[in-house]
């Protein structure tokens, strides 16, 4: 949780999230999560990594859209402070498909019975 | 030895056994113990199919039981033809450590004619060829069959629905299985 020195309270946030701005929403129903923002994107979009997310206030706001009109970019706007989110990444399926494992397994044990009868079979 | 009396023909105690011992007949412990174990291993694709692949029993158990009972037979046929095959091996094999087995068994005191010792170890032999051959076989066959079940239901046939896969797997996999075993090699 954050408060402000000058103790403002129920101010507009906008958030800087991977290159995409968008507004903060604020609920006042929800007293332990008043701000709450969300981001979602492709996986291939969305390496597994950590995520800096920049937050402004109105005018930092307005002062970014400027930067970004002008083509200065959003780093040379401070920011009111910045949330780092670390992002496992998605499980992409097992490396080795267990059929392939059972498969395997079955022909292994099945060659070693193989060679015992054919020792047998040719003594 | 047998002898013929006109039509007759009468065979005596030695000749049973030894034709009870090269005979592809088994007995009729031998033959619940194959349809026991072909039991087990033609149940174990189901729950495969019932979990996997998602099939319900309810709706599918006919074709389950069906086939279930036609890869039973088919695996104990498997089973019957491969002990045959092999044991003629297995007493081949053990025959000098069941001979000195035996011999060591009777005591150097008791004086036994040479031909009761023979029968001794005929017998002694008859029978460690008999479960070696049946425990190989039985070995053997299920894991041949689970691997070409495996091999029909994950790669050549997971296009096909459930219900036709789990009946062309089974029923190949057991037909095969069949036919393997009718080789003499």
């Amino acid at each position: 949780s954050l408060t402000c020195k000058n103790a403002a309270k129920n101010i507009n946030l906008y958030a800087d999230i991977n290159g995409k701005t968008m507004q903060v929403t604020k609920s006042e129903d929800n007293s332990k999560y008043q701000y709450q923002v969300s981001f979602s994107d492709e996986n291939k979009n969305l390496p597994s990594g950590r995520y800096d997310l920049k937050f402004y206030d109105e005018d930092g706001y307005t002062n970014l859209r400027k930067a970004q009109r002008s083509g200065e970019g959003a780093s040379s706007v401070a920011s009111l402070f910045t949330i780092t989110v670390s992002h496992p990444g998605v499980w992409k399926g097992p490396m080795v498909q267990t059929e392939f494992v059972a498969a395997t397994v079955a022909i292994l044990v099945w060659y070693l019975a193989y060679t015992a009868r054919s020792k047998l079979q040719s003594s | 030895m047998s002898s013929g009396k006109g039509k007759q023909t009468i065979i005596t105690k030695d000749d049973e056994l030894l034709l009870q011992n090269f005979s592809r007949n088994v007995t009729f412990k031998s033959s619940i113990n194959f349809y026991m174990n072909a039991l087990i291993v033609s149940v174990t694709p189901l729950w495969l199919f019932w979990k996997i692949h998602q099939m319900d029993p309810l709706e599918f158990g006919i074709i389950w039981i069906i086939m279930t009972l036609l890869s039973t037979w088919l695996v104990s046929f498997a089973y019957r033809n491969s002990k045959y095959v092999l044991k003629h091996k297995f007493a081949q094999k053990r025959e000098d450590a069941v001979a000195r087995e035996v011999l060591k068994s009777i005591p150097d005191d008791k004086k036994m004619p040479k031909k009761e010792k023979d029968e001794r170890i005929l017998w002694k032999k008859n029978e460690v060829a008999e479960f070696e051959s049946t425990t190989f076989a039985i070995f053997y066959n299920n894991v041949l069959y689970i691997f070409l079940t495996i091999l029909f239901s994950f790669y050549v046939l997971r296009s096909l629905n459930p219900n036709f896969n789990y009946m062309l797997s089974v029923g190949c996999s057991a037909g095969l299985l069949a036919l393997f075993s009718t080789g003499t090699h």
